[in-house]
């Protein structure tokens, strides 16, 4: 193996190129390959980036799960997945390459024999592929099973801290489900792995318009002056569907709005909005102001739980036109289920940017329709000079669109034309769909690359999910110790409980209606 | 990739009137959309896309393939077409609409303009007011320009040049244009250094890896292969070239002597930085299908030939072979998919918004010393 910290010079080929570093030849291992994530997203977007050329030719996909397989059935049922899900589809020539990377290892992930047939196959993939012994070990597969499994693969001798051959293992959300069982998740892993090796995915991370946050915020010169107390008014951050649980009620009993949407995508989306800028652009850097941000964020006590958190859960309703049932008539779910189905806060950030700016966090299910935002209210004027139809003045907003119809909007208010002076609020408006002419790569396409070039800045690092914890464990306890009297307390296809809007207090503000 | 445009709404205007008749039209395309049951429009223009026309075929072709941008490239699209006959300018404005996500139609523009007699050699005053402001202007000769009424002053407003040297007759010619262009100070986009992504990729992954990093510095022989109608002819050289150019400036070469050729093939020289000495050569192989000057295959040898990277083009699956012979990597060549760039993929990459390429410059340079045996 070679030596640890040996920095490898740039290749000089790859300036100049979509990718200024391309990934190494490595293999890709998924455990779980037969699962609902694999199919949907795994191979969609490993088929699309080999499309592209941005995985290397000499690769290998190893898939691993228990059900027996051959390479051939595998391979069919990839095509079949990535058919069915990609955005690129499987044509002949790219895909037949393609599939000549697939392979698949059938076992029990409890049984030792299952890693040594792994680690034998994946020899055999150096060999063949040229894949020079690196590896990145993707989990896809329940939380609890993930300790487990590196366990496993630690006793196996397959995951050696190096750089080069490198060996990395990603993690998908939820990462714990409290603070506590996040730490003891943190302490597991480094049992087995350090840091550097682990990539813990959020997804959201990956999106063109999240990481445009960070261009908009630091490349803007217009922006960032007026982006803090002095100017902003309150941000709001919705994220919203109007799905239910889609038969995974049994998932959701345990997890609920809190856990599976506010812990992680809003917390990405509430540090990239509010950190401070980075002094450069490099993982540590960018993960230390989001750290720094979300350690700064008032911790409610029990007390405070009741007057900025409020929990909702669906009932019946109509989306689109159909009648939907609520969420304790979905199949797996207790019909006195306690779960929150939406969850709203009110969180205040003490620093010196953000003190007293209050930032509206949403999220739910079977809301009306589909929509991730942030929106920056800024404060309204001090003065209006225009004495006629004054009060219809209303403040600018900037609406950052995350999905869909991804793009950036700012209202502002314009004069009515005629003889008065008559405001009116109007929109600019730009759209990534109109505005650019390529279509950007899947949140997963670029998500897998960063692993496999090894750059984790938009992987949570175990303090930055340890500190989202920190945040949600008082309302999650509080939220434990007082069962839900009002449950279902909001129609589908309604945008959640009347009771958020208490959250607003005497201020004059409200929620948008995205 | 991208559909077709519905042609919402066409007319012929005088040439003083094409503003006026533009909004007049979008106007009614605007007010029309609910009565007529169409979802509502909205006007988008990222850049003023000028293309100059040599032929009747090339303007069908570019209206074609400029219908099929709009959805990607939306755009004030300004076709100009000469033709014979007395001294006239006609226009014929156009919108085009593309539906899109929340029941929208995105719609852009189409100005063509018909010039003939002495008209057509002031082109630069046609279009000039044409343009809408704070929008690029990006100008296409989808033919080779010197049969083409490109003037200084079309050039001098224009932001970027798309061309394909594959158009030009002779490859020294269309290095010798590009060139005094760059020198000019304009951004030129070839389309045939953007079919070379893939073969650069492909090269460049060979060296990703720390084991092989190092045969960069031992690397002593480079063949590019290319296709041509009939052996040793210079016809569609130009990707060869530029893959050589663009090679030995990464690897910091100054060429040592000249070409040499014989029995078609080009033989030339690099002395690197560190002394050693890289021979190159351009081998013509006869075409059996495909476009002339397509890359066949590259080979590069490095450390006294113990380790051999090799690309083989196979044209008829539309992929790759990529084979490794080295030390400590896997003996079994690998196969990757390699389709034949599309003439509209390539135009789309060539307009996307990807700041000028410094490394195009460079190459561009190396390649016509090379082309002059410099």
């Amino acid at each position: 193996m070679t030596a640890v910290g040996i920095e490898l010079a740039p290749n000089p080929l790859s300036v100049g190129m979509a990718r200024t570093v391309a990934p190494e030849p490595c293999a890709f291992v998924i455990f779980g390959a037969s699962g609902d994530l694999t199919s949907r997203k795994l191979l969609p977007a490993l088929y699309a980036l080999w499309h592209h050329l941005l995985l290397p030719a000499r690769f290998a996909v190893v898939g691993v799960s228990r059900g027996d397989l051959s390479d051939a059935a595998f391979r069919d049922k990839a095509r079949a997945a990535v058919a069915e899900f990609g955005r690129v589809k499987p044509d002949g020539a790219s895909w037949n390459a393609f599939a000549e990377c697939l392979s698949y290892v059938g076992g029990d992930f409890d049984d030792p024999n299952t890693f040594e047939r792994l680690g034998e196959h994946l020899k055999k993939a150096d060999s063949e592929r040229g894949t020079a012994g690196n590896r990145v070990y993707y989990l896809a597969v329940p939380p609890s099973v993930f300790p487990p499994l590196i366990k496993k693969l630690g006793q196996a001798g397959m995951v050696e801290h190096g750089e080069r051959p490198y060996t990395r293992v990603v993690i998908e959300k939820p990462f714990g489900r409290d603070l506590k069982t996040a730490r003891a998740l943190n302490v597991e892993l480094a049992q087995t792995l350090v840091e550097d090796q682990v990539f813990r995915m959020d997804h959201y991370l990956g999106k063109e318009t999240v990481q445009n946050l960070f261009v908009f915020r630091f490349a803007n010169s217009l922006f960032e002056p007026v982006w803090n107390r002095n100017f902003v008014d309150h941000v709001q951050i919705t994220v919203a569907e109007p799905i239910g649980v889609e038969g995974r009620g049994a998932f959701y009993e345990e997890a609920g709005a809190l856990r599976d949407i506010v812990q992680n995508h809003m917390m990405q989306l509430l540090s990239l909005v509010a950190m401070e800028p980075p002094g450069r652009f490099t993982a540590n850097e960018v993960r230390d102001e989001k750290v720094k941000l979300l350690r700064s964020v008032h911790i409610p006590t029990a007390e405070e739980v009741d007057r900025m958190a409020v929990r909702g859960q669906y009932g019946s309703g109509a989306i689109a036109g159909e009648e939907v049932p609520g969420y304790r008539q979905e199949p797996g779910v207790a019909q006195d289920s306690p779960v929150e189905t939406y969850a709203a806060l009110r969180l205040e950030i003490d620093n010196w940017r953000w003190a007293g700016v209050p930032f509206y966090l949403r999220a739910g299910k079977r809301l009306p329709k589909r929509v991730s935002e942030i929106a920056v209210q800024f404060r309204s004027v001090p003065h209006l000079p225009f004495a006629e139809r004054a009060a219809q003045a209303e403040a600018c907003v900037l609406v950052l669109r995350i999905q869909p119809d991804e793009g950036i909007s700012l209202r502002f208010n314009a004069k009515v034309p005629g003889f008065r002076v008559a405001l009116q609020s109007v929109k600019m408006d730009f759209r990534y769909g109109t505005s650019f002419g390529s279509e950007p790569p899947e949140a997963y396409e670029r998500l897998i690359v960063d692993c496999m070039i090894g750059d984790p800045t938009l992987f949570a690092r175990a303090d930055e999910v340890e500190a989202a914890w920190t945040l949600m464990d008082p309302i999650l306890a509080a939220w434990a110790a007082h069962r839900p009297a009002d449950f279902p307390n909001y129609e589908s296809g309604t945008w959640g409980p009347a009771a958020a809007a208490k959250l607003f207090g005497r201020e004059a503000r409200a929620w948008r209606r995205p | 990739m991208s559909s077709a445009a519905d042609v919402l709404r066409t007319e012929d205007v005088p040439l003083d009137a094409i503003e006026p008749a533009l909004r007049a039209l979008w106007r009614s395309l605007s007010a029309g959309a609910p009565a007529e049951g169409r979802p509502a429009i909205t006007r988008v223009i990222t850049m003023n896309l000028v293309v100059l026309a040599g032929t009747e075929a090339d303007a069908e072709h570019a209206l074609e393939l400029s219908g099929r941008l709009a959805e990607r490239h939306p755009s004030r699209v300004i076709l100009v077409r000469s033709r014979s006959g007395p001294e006239k300018v006609s226009a014929h404005i156009s919108i085009l609409c593309h539906p899109s996500d929340g029941g929208r139609q995105l719609c852009s523009e189409q100005i063509q303009l018909v010039t003939a007699g002495k008209t057509a050699l002031r082109i630069a005053q046609h279009v000039a007011p044409l343009f809408v402001a704070d929008v690029p202007v990006v100008l296409w000769l989808p033919r080779h320009p010197l049969l083409l009424p490109v003037d200084e002053d079309l050039l001098a407003m224009a932001d970027r040049i798309v061309v394909d040297a594959r158009s030009f007759p002779e490859t020294e010619a269309a290095l010798d244009r590009m060139t005094s262009w760059l020198e000019s100070r304009r951004e030129v986009v070839d389309l045939a250094w953007l079919r070379l992504e893939r073969w650069r990729a492909l090269t460049a992954q060979f060296f990703e890896s720390a084991d092989s990093r190092h045969d960069l510095d031992v690397l002593e022989e480079v063949e590019v292969r290319y296709r041509t109608s009939r052996e040793g002819s210079p016809e569609g050289r130009v990707e060869a070239l530029y893959f050589l150019s663009w090679l030995a400036s990464r690897l910091g070469g100054r060429w040592e002597h000249g070409a040499v050729r014989s029995a078609g093939v080009d033989r030339f020289g690099a002395l690197r930085p560190n002394h050693t000495r890289v021979e190159m050569s351009l081998v013509a192989v006869a075409r059996t299908e495909g476009a002339c000057g397509d890359l066949a295959g590259v080979t590069l040898v490095a450390d006294g030939g113990r380790c051999r990277y090799e690309i083989a083009r196979v044209e008829e699956l539309e992929v790759a072979e990529v084979v490794v012979q080295a030390p400590r990597a896997g003996p079994a060549p690998v196969r990757v998919g390699f389709p034949t760039s599309h003439p509209l993929e390539l135009l789309s990459l060539a307009l996307s918004g990807m700041p000028s390429d410094p490394l195009y410059a460079q190459v561009l340079r190396g390649a016509r010393a090379l082309a002059e045996g410099r």
